[in-house]
């Protein structure tokens, strides 16, 4: 019980002596994502090996999963046509799928199978990634200068306003404008945090219980189903979900 | 402060312990007794399915009553737990284990709270439409759950704190352990109370309407997780703290700098935390009586949430800034 989870940090690039900056890299995250990746990609492969009109199993999980996610990101966007929500399709239905798969890895019993998502770098990349596109999506819609003016706050453009009252109205961006780049970071921090937190609370709970309370093991097994399985559908769905109504806030 | 060990260990299992069962109980009663008092108000209105909504009732208080349980298995596991070197032990294994209790305390009275709205609504909406009650238990239990999340994040904490507490007696380490479990327990306040709320008009909605069952559930978990900010927030100052401080000033002032960012983070995140909470709730009940809208609603919830929140930026900042900064 001396250390939660895994580690196998590579402090330099292999075989020379050049250090990877920022404290070196989990090689278990690395691997346990590229796994949950190749397996995603293995999967899809399968389900959509030979479509038919009357679907087999897989394409009909592939076509519902499809079906209620497309639902989702069009009543979330509300662009004008199908085709422009649809361009955002393929992110969120992935982010979603990567995300509990990632979350379901700690069910393999076995050692180095940790959840990538227990690793806040992984979690911080794809917060990162989301508000990125959010970001870029607002510059392209808005337009450099309107996103610009959206963060100078509420007060910066009064067409009516005249003299005294449009100089403060200047001058409140001084006060929005910082606060409105601290709220954007906090939002990354939030987001991944948020994910981070819960598989590593569940992971630490899990290990502890199971310390504790080892002659009746039914009850670690009981919370190693609720946190595995409840948490991490929830917590994938809501970083999903937030990720696209982030998206939804920017380009409205 | 020279004390000997075992006064040490006894002093901070009473007041660990104290603290965790006496706020970690508070929550939990208020929001049992609101669930109670709204089933009777709900089987007055329809006392032919009596039985039904008593089930409904106890099922809703037995996994609202989870916080408090968390806050007993804390309490025993400070009266039980017992270090290797017992010679070693100072006035920081006091400080852990203070630091543990009100951790969960704090941490638990939040969410034992606000799971008695969610427990509550149901009764009503099971009163108002008895056919439903399958989708409106799921819901209920599905908001409980998320909505104890802050507990589960205090509880983490205060595993950490007794678990890896160090010998010795150092004020600096001292106050890193009552204030990473100050931070994290009074952050979870207000988290705690606000998902509860949320949980709470998403099955006030459902219990109107039930057909709009996915889409309010959906709301829910979004406008939860917003809720759950600044426990997020409190718990990463409390992991800073634990993990990631550098040298603190010797004395008092490296003392006195923690704590104040506990301070700082902890009742900063209170407001924010039920703030989004009122907002959610209404978020939730408005999506279920107009689920066609509910893309609009969500994002002028987010909006007004985003707004809320931002005090408990402030705070996160302010508790950096201590930590950091200053000193």
């Amino acid at each position: 019980m001396e250390s939660i989870g895994e580690r196998l940090i590579w402090y330099y690039v292999p075989f020379t002596d050049i250090p990877i900056p920022l404290g070196g890299v989990n090689i278990l995250t690395v691997f346990n994502a590229t796994l949950v990746m190749v397996v995603l990609l293995v999967l899809a492969r399968l389900a959509v090996r030979k479509f038919a009109m009357v679907p087999s199993r897989g394409q009909l999980a592939i076509e519902l999963y499809t079906g209620i996610f497309d639902n989702l990101v069009t009543s979330s966007l509300e662009l004008e046509s199908r085709e422009k929500n649809r361009r955002f399709f393929p992110l969120i239905g992935t982010l979603f799928l990567y995300l509990i798969l990632s979350n379901f890895i700690g069910f393999v019993p076995t050692h180095f199978f940790e959840e990538p998502t227990a690793d806040i770098n992984c979690t911080l990349g794809l917060g990162l990634l989301g508000m990125f596109i959010a970001t870029w999506c607002a510059i392209k819609t808005k337009g450099m200068g309107g996103y610009v003016e959206e963060l100078l706050g509420p007060m910066w453009d009064q067409p009516d306003a005249t003299g005294a009252a449009k100089i403060a109205g200047k001058l409140s961006a001084i006060f929005f404008f910082p606060l409105n780049i601290i709220g954007e970071l906090a939002k990354v921090v939030s987001i991944s945090f948020r994910l981070f937190g819960n598989i590593v609370g569940g992971s630490i709970i899990i290990i502890v219980v199971s310390n504790l309370v080892y002659h009746f093991s039914l009850l670690a097994v009981g919370l190693d189903l609720f946190f595995i399985f409840f948490v991490g559908t929830v917590q994938a769905f809501v970083f999903t979900m937030l990720t696209l109504t982030y998206i939804a806030v920017a380009i409205k | 402060m020279d004390l000997e060990p075992h006064t040490w260990l006894i002093l901070g299992k009473l007041a660990g312990a104290g603290v965790a069962l006496g706020f970690g109980g508070i929550g939990a009663a208020i929001g049992m007794g609101n669930a109670a008092g709204m089933a009777n108000h709900a089987i007055m209105r329809q006392p032919k399915v009596q039985r039904e909504m008593l089930r409904t009732m106890l099922i809703g208080q037995a996994v609202g009553e989870g916080a408090a349980v968390f806050a007993l298995v804390i309490g025993l596991f400070i009266i039980v737990v017992s270090p290797a070197n017992l010679d070693l032990i100072g006035g920081n294994y006091f400080a852990a284990l203070l630091g543990a209790g009100l951790s969960i305390g704090f941490g638990t009275f939040g969410s034992g709270l606000g799971c008695g709205w969610p427990a509550g609504n149901a009764c009503a909406g099971f009163a108002r439409n008895p056919a439903r009650s399958p989708k409106l238990t799921q819901s209920m239990i599905i908001g409980q759950a998320v909505a104890q999340s802050p507990s589960i994040f205090a509880l983490v904490v205060s595993l950490i704190l007794i678990l890896t507490a160090k010998n010795g007696t150092d004020l600096p380490t001292m106050g890193i352990y009552i204030s990473a479990g100050l931070a994290m327990g009074v952050s979870a306040l207000g988290s705690g109370i606000g998902s509860g709320q949320t949980a709470g008009g998403a099955v006030d909605g459902i219990g109107r309407w039930p057909l709009a069952y996915g889409v309010t559930l959906r709301t829910m978990l979004i406008g939860q997780a917003v809720c759950e900010t600044p426990a997020i927030f409190g718990m990463l100052v409390a992991f800073i703290m634990m993990f990631a401080m550098g040298d603190l000033n010797p004395g008092l002032l490296g003392f006195a700098q923690v704590f104040g960012a506990a301070i700082a983070v902890g009742f900063g995140g209170v407001g924010p935390g039920i703030g989004s909470g009122l907002t959610a709730a209404k978020g939730c009940a408005a999506t279920a009586l107009r689920p066609d809208k509910d893309a609009l609603i969500l994002r002028t919830m987010l909006i007004g949430q985003a707004v809320s929140q931002s005090t408990a930026i402030y705070a996160l900042i302010i508790a950096l800034a201590l930590l950091y900064v200053v000193g």
